[in-house]
Formats: structure tokens, C-alpha cells, sequence
């Protein structure tokens, strides 16, 4: 009888258990529309680094530029914008784009000389 | 005896299983902590639609500020479709006025009314073509980058060819593609630089509008509203700068500012027009059915 009784006991934690694992990793994420920029699909970040681009194109203003990249993810900023190309050449981006990105990402080198190394470990 | 017997035997298998429930209970803690806490689900790949509100105001300044930039009006539109939010010339005319009430960057609110104006602004009229604009093309495509472009209403006397190669590594050597790519669209916006002046001022008396107000209206040269302008009003003690096109139901060239009845102010559209001084609330009625009445500006650009 006592046994009977924990293995029921047990049987319940699992259930109760699997519940909450299927409302935290199931359910919950598929109600909430609350995500942070870096959960942004990887075409979608492409465009974004493209937009920011196309901005520091026109105003020149690096700094401003770095910090847009910095609200994209924590990646340093000319990673972003060479995983950008990567995307934009497999998505068949224009020309025009690819070099608008091209031209930010020497920008950046040359802004940023001391993240064109890689840090020693 | 034999009730006691009776209840004895009877009354303990009646007993709610609780310790079923507990078990239950335990279970759900454990995996709600499991789930949330100790190994919460890693969300990758989202749409823009999807993120939280501070995220889509920065996604949504970014696309103003490409806008205002590049100019592709097409390929702004496509960028805010993925936000699918079908009231977006008024989201981004809210976003504007949240952004001046808390002191923002004047490019980014110039920048959020000026597409929330290009918005607003019947098609037809942006991708008609005035003679002697120039006739280069936009520098990107129409639509999202890597995205198929869809013209088809296009005239081929309104378009230009461009070679589109595809620079893919798993695809046989690139071709060139022939693609529409609409010329370069009318902006609503003025000739930067060149300034406006009052055309028009006149009282306007309503009596059921408690606050008395500025109603501006500025144009261009040929009468046409313009969004995106800086209006500065000057008043001792104070300073406030504003934007036409915040308000595109009413007009994409149109602003408002609260008075207050016996303040005198200062006034200047764009940054090189000439400052209009002495305005105040007109007095509307008579005696003790006297209330302040609104100021109506007309700017026009030279």
C-alpha cells in the first residue's frame, strides 16, 4: 500500500513536472511577443547593420553608428557588418548594398583598428 | 460497536489523496523552475514584429533615419511591413511626439515625420514624376534587400534598367538580372535652405476650444504642404521647438502649439526664415462673453 502510494507520488512529480517544462519551453515563448534585438533572425540583422549603414553613409557619424550596432547585439560591430555581407551575398542583396556595407565595414577598420585583431587568449 | 466498526473502516479510503496533489504540485515548481530559471528557452530567429516595444521604436527609428537618408520611400515601406502594424504613419507620428516630449534627437523626430508624412502622401503623387528632377536613380532597390521587387504598374518610360548580379558562392557564375527601379521620387520636402515667410495670420475665434492655440500651416513655394520642418517658439521664460507633419491627418505641413492668454511670443519656421515677433492670443467677444481666441500662420517658401 505505502508503495503503491509513492510510486504514485513520484508518477505526479513527473506529470507536474512536464507541465511546467511544457508551459516554459512551449507555450510561454509562443505568447509573448517581448524579444530583445538580438533574437532578430539573421536576414533581419542584416537589413538592420544595411540600415545602419546606409545612415552613417550619409551623416558619417561613426560613433552613432557603433552604438546602433551595440542595440543590434553584443558582437563587436565589424563582426556585425561581416556576417551582414555573408547574409547579403547569399540573399542576393544588389550590388549597391553590398558595397554600401563594404565601405562601412572599412569605416569601422579604420575607426576601430584595435578590433580588427583578434585578442590574443 | 459496529458503527464505530463502521466508520473505521469507511472513512479512511474517503480521504481526498493529497498526497497526489502535493506531488503535482512539487512537479510543477520543479519544471516551472527548470523551464524559466535554471535552463530558460533560448528564443532565436524572431521577426521585428515580435519584439518589445523600446525594440520596435528603435527598429522603427532606424527605418526613418534610412529613409531619410537613402529616400527610398518603397524600400521603407516594405521595412515597416515586418513591424505589420497597419496604422503606422500615426505610430510614427506617436513615436515623434514621445520622442520630442522627452527631449530626443531633433534628425531622429525630423526624421520620424518625415516618413510618417511620405506615409501619408497619396501614392500616386510620390511616384509621379515632375519634369526637371533629376533622373538618376535611387541607391537601392525598391523593396528589402534579397527580396523579389514587384512593379507592376510600372511604366517602362518611369523606370531605368540595372544590372542586379548575384554574387551567391553555390550559384553558377553571376548574371546580370534586368530589375525595374523606379526614378528618383518627388519629395514632399523643401529645398533645404530656403526660407519661409508669413503669407498669412488671422484670428480665429472658437468658442469651444478652452486653449487658445497656434495654428500653423507651412508650404512650399507651389502650395504644397511640407512635413519635417523645426517651428521654434520663443516666449519669456520659455523655448519650444516642434515639427509640421506630426499630425498628417489634419495636413502633412500643419503644427500646433498651446498658448496661454497674455503671453507674447516669438516664432520661427525652418532655420533661416526671419523671426516673427509680437504674437499673442487674439481677444474674440465682447464684454464679459470675451474669451482668447486661436492665431492661424500661413509660412510659404520663397
Amino acid at each position: 500500500m505505502r508503495l503503491r502510494r509513492l510510486i504514485w507520488f513520484v508518477v505526479m512529480i513527473g506529470i507536474g513536472a512536464a507541465a511546467g517544462i511544457f508551459y516554459g519551453w512551449v507555450l510561454r515563448p509562443t505568447q509573448t511577443s517581448d524579444f530583445a534585438l538580438h533574437t532578430l533572425r539573421s536576414d533581419y540583422k542584416a537589413d538592420f547593420v544595411l540600415m545602419t549603414a546606409e545612415i552613417y553613409q550619409k551623416d558619417g557619424d561613426l560613433t552613432a553608428a557603433i552604438s546602433r550596432l551595440a542595440a543590434l547585439e553584443e558582437t563587436p560591430p565589424l563582426r556585425q557588418v561581416q556576417q551582414a555581407i555573408l547574409t547579403g551575398q547569399q540573399l542576393g542583396y544588389a550590388r549597391s548594398d553590398i558595397e554600401t556595407l563594404a565601405l562601412f565595414f572599412q569605416a569601422l577598420q579604420k575607426g576601430l583598428p584595435s578590433l580588427t585583431t583578434t585578442p590574443p587568449p | 460497536m459496529i458503527d464505530e466498526e463502521y466508520y473505521e473502516e469507511d472513512e479512511a479510503p474517503r480521504q481526498p489523496p493529497l498526497y497526489l496533489l502535493t506531488g503535482l504540485v512539487i512537479g510543477l515548481l520543479l519544471g516551472l523552475l527548470i523551464s524559466l530559471v535554471i535552463a530558460p528557452v533560448q528564443v532565436v530567429d524572431t521577426s521585428p514584429f515580435l519584439l518589445n516595444a523600446a525594440d520596435q521604436d528603435t527598429y522603427r527609428l532606424l527605418i526613418a533615419r534610412a529613409y531619410q537618408a537613402g529616400g527610398n520611400l518603397e524600400r521603407a515601406r516594405a521595412r515597416l511591413g515586418l513591424l505589420r502594424d497597419s496604422a503606422m504613419p500615426q505610430t510614427l507620428a506617436d513615436q515623434a511626439l514621445r520622442l520630442q516630449s522627452a527631449g530626443g534627437s531633433e534628425t531622429d523626430i525630423r526624421a520620424l515625420a518625415e516618413l510618417a508624412a511620405a506615409l501619408s502622401a497619396p501614392q500616386s503623387a510620390v511616384l509621379t514624376q515632375p519634369p526637371g528632377l533629376p533622373t538618376s536613380p535611387p541607391a537601392g532597390s525598391g523593396d528589402l534587400p534579397g527580396t523579389p521587387q514587384t512593379f507592376p504598374t510600372l511604366d517602362l518610360n518611369q523606370a531605368v534598367w540595372t544590372a542586379t548580379p548575384l554574387p551567391t558562392p553555390t550559384s553558377p557564375p553571376p548574371t546580370p538580372r534586368p530589375t525595374f527601379t523606379p526614378r528618383v521620387q518627388p519629395s514632399p520636402l523643401p529645398t533645404l535652405g530656403a526660407p519661409f515667410e508669413l503669407a498669412e495670420q488671422s484670428p480665429l475665434c472658437e468658442a469651444n476650444q478652452p486653449q487658445p492655440r497656434l495654428l500653423i500651416e507651412v508650404q512650399d513655394s507651389s502650395g504644397k504642404p511640407v512635413p519635417g520642418i523645426a517651428i521654434t517658439v520663443a516666449w519669456d521664460g520659455g523655448i519650444e521647438t516642434f515639427f509640421t507633419g506630426l499630425m498628417p491627418s489634419i495636413s502633412l505641413g500643419y503644427a500646433d502649439f498651446d498658448m496661454q492668454a497674455g503671453v507674447i511670443y516669438s516664432l520661427r519656421v525652418g532655420e533661416l526664415s526671419e523671426t516673427i515677433n509680437g504674437l499673442q492670443a487674439p481677444t474674440c467677444g465682447e464684454g464679459n462673453a470675451a474669451f482668447p481666441g486661436s492665431l492661424r500662420l500661413l509660412f510659404r517658401q520663397r
